[in-house]
């Protein structure tokens, strides 16, 4: 007969075994969910930056509105640095922000990431970005990274007779 | 006596323990993993939520970009209606993760492929992930001015001027050579390949020779008047009269534009004196025909030339105004006022000049003094002997029908918008 009506060590050890294992795995779980949403909302950020960056790229023309036919890139009196100087995409090509900033260069994401943007010419019979100076259509790529890991990338296209077409 | 054994001790047995311990840390346990269980679908859930809206938003930018690029098609190949008739994927590749479907059609006669410059509605459908956006636009034809029309006189042959002087503020483009001897022109000097000769403004060679109107360019308008048979004008002599939506001397026929036009078949053709308010258009003219006396004209639609001039064109014009006392006629009756004002007397008198555009397809010699407000286009070439052009840009006027060409396709403004089935 036994009238103790306290635990046995037996039962103490063994409930501190789970109550160790669920403690383990509650902090596990804890922490992927934490660092699932810290990735999430980092990349989340990236993507609205990305998109920003976009429409910013995409209120420009095809082409240069004075010289349609100017080399790709930068033409006279245009500078990556003044973006507000830059009027078609092509301007935009290589440009490299860190930290990533508006046109009027305030700060609009975390030092810690940054942007790259290419701009290349694309050609419709092959579905593929061509050498060529001028096809009519360009393909923008923007990738917010992170370190140097890609975590945001938009593309999209702008056609010299597309919706920013000079009239 | 059976006494009865008794325990001052409650029996105690393995089950009376409650093994609570065990029950309070499952209990916990359960707690805990539902809190983590629900933790993490809420992240799950968070994370299908942004994948979905992230999808939307690529599938817009997929939509916009396939609108983009079809454009861009349609512009590079008047076959790619056909494509889009035969349903070909025109658009595949574009995103290595979009599919497209594409709605097309021709809204005027449901026919795609009998008229490259119909519009056309278009419906894109972008797939990205569990998302699809629709992106609807109508294409348009572009018209664009050809760039004969950038310049105040435009020669497609050699621009030959002798003792002569050529003025005029828009320029004198040639698409061969400018070749000047004792003569003034007052005029900035383009020609594609060479200049020489006295020129005062500036003067570029070597630039890209323009383009011009051709036979094809003027069918429509030519469709488009009202003809006078060669044998009703007195011996050829266009002269001496008045050309208006109200007036035709030579037929009974009038044209609510004032365009008239004669088939010479190579017969002469004399014009002198004579006011003009439409287009006039001269077809094969003979040898022998010219323009010559006093000539005031002027279209009735800034978006019709003047006159034009198929065949080899002789002027041997004057700058003296045009005057009723000459031509013995009141050139501003009923129906054709002159600056507003209509009258009966033959007392008033016209300038000597040729408003809007005037376009010869042909080689044009000027031998007399002419006055030009708009533009004066040769498709052929251009000899001045002992004459003076002035031409004068006039900024009212834009540039006709005939000077202009398609241009391939573009968005019509305002018609982009997202769509739903």
């Amino acid at each position: 007969m036994n009238t103790r009506r306290a635990f046995t060590i037996i039962e103490a050890v063994i409930c501190s075994i789970v109550v160790a294992l669920m403690a383990v795995a509650a902090g596990g779980a804890v922490a992927g969910a934490t660092r699932a949403r810290t990735e999430l909302a980092t990349r989340a950020l990236a993507i609205a930056t990305a998109d920003m960056l976009l429409a910013e790229i995409l209120t420009r023309s095809y082409a240069d509105p004075q010289t349609p036919d100017a080399a790709l890139g930068t033409d006279a009196g245009e500078s990556t640095l003044t973006r507000s100087t830059l009027d078609d995409v092509d301007d935009y090509n290589g440009l490299i922000l860190s930290p990533i900033t508006d046109r009027s260069g305030e700060a609009v994401a975390p030092v810690s990431l940054a942007c790259r943007i290419k701009i290349e010419q694309f050609d419709t019979t092959t579905m593929m970005p061509t050498t060529l100076s001028r096809t009519g259509l360009a393909r923008i790529t923007i990738d917010i990274l992170q370190g140097t890991r890609v975590i945001a990338t938009r593309v999209a296209f702008r056609a010299r007779q597309g919706i920013g077409a000079v009239p | 006596m059976k006494h009865a054994v008794q325990d001052s001790h409650p029996v105690c047995t393995s089950t009376a323990r409650l093994g609570s311990a065990y029950v309070m840390v499952l209990a916990c346990a359960v707690i805990v993993s539902a809190i983590g269980v629900a933790g993490l679908a809420l992240t799950r859930a968070q994370r299908t939520a942004y994948t979905f809206q992230d999808d939307a938003r690529r599938a817009t930018i997929a939509a916009t970009s396939g609108l983009e690029t079809l454009t861009h098609v349609l512009n590079g190949s008047v076959a790619s209606r056909t494509q889009l008739v035969n349903g070909d994927p025109i658009l595949d590749g574009l995103y290595a993760d979009a599919s497209y479907r594409i709605e097309a059609s021709d809204a005027g006669d449901g026919s795609l492929i009998d008229d490259v410059t119909d519009p056309i509605d278009i419906l894109v459908f972008a797939h990205v992930g569990r998302a699809r956006q629709i992106i609807a636009a109508t294409l348009d034809p572009a018209i664009v001015p050809m760039s004969c029309a950038s310049y105040g006189v435009a020669v497609s042959g050699n621009v030959v001027i002798d003792e002569a002087m050529l003025q005029s503020t828009k320029g004198l483009h040639s698409a061969l050579n400018v070749i000047a001897s004792d003569s003034f022109i007052d005029a900035a000097v383009t020609s594609a390949q060479g200049t020489s000769g006295s020129i005062y403004l500036s003067t570029t060679t070597l630039s890209p020779a323009a383009i011009f109107p051709v036979g094809a360019d003027v069918a429509a308008l030519i469709a488009s008047a009202t003809r006078i048979t060669h044998a009703s004008i007195p011996g050829g002599n266009l002269s001496n009269c008045v050309l208006s939506p109200t007036s035709n001397p030579f037929g009974i026929a009038i044209n609510p534009n004032g365009i008239y036009l004669v088939d010479c078949n190579n017969a002469t053709i004399n014009i002198s004196n004579m006011r003009l308010v439409g287009t006039l258009i001269i077809l094969n003219p003979g040898s022998a025909s010219r323009v010559s006396g006093s000539i005031n004209a002027s279209p009735v639609n800034s978006r019709l030339p003047t006159i034009l001039w198929v065949g080899n064109l002789d002027l041997r014009t004057s700058l003296d105004d045009l005057a009723e006392s000459v031509t013995g006629l009141n050139l501003n009756p009923v129906g054709t006022p002159y600056l507003g004002s209509v009258d009966n007397d033959t007392l008033d008198t016209y300038p000597a000049l040729i408003t809007g555009t005037f376009i010869v397809l042909g080689d044009a010699d000027i031998n007399g003094d002419i006055a030009i407000d708009g533009r004066l286009i040769i498709n052929g070439s251009l000899s001045m002997e002992n004459s003076r052009l002035f031409n004068r840009d006039e900024p009212s006027s834009p540039v006709v029908d005939v000077l202009t060409a398609p241009d391939g396709m573009r968005i019509r403004a305002e018609s982009v918008r997202r769509a739903v089935e």
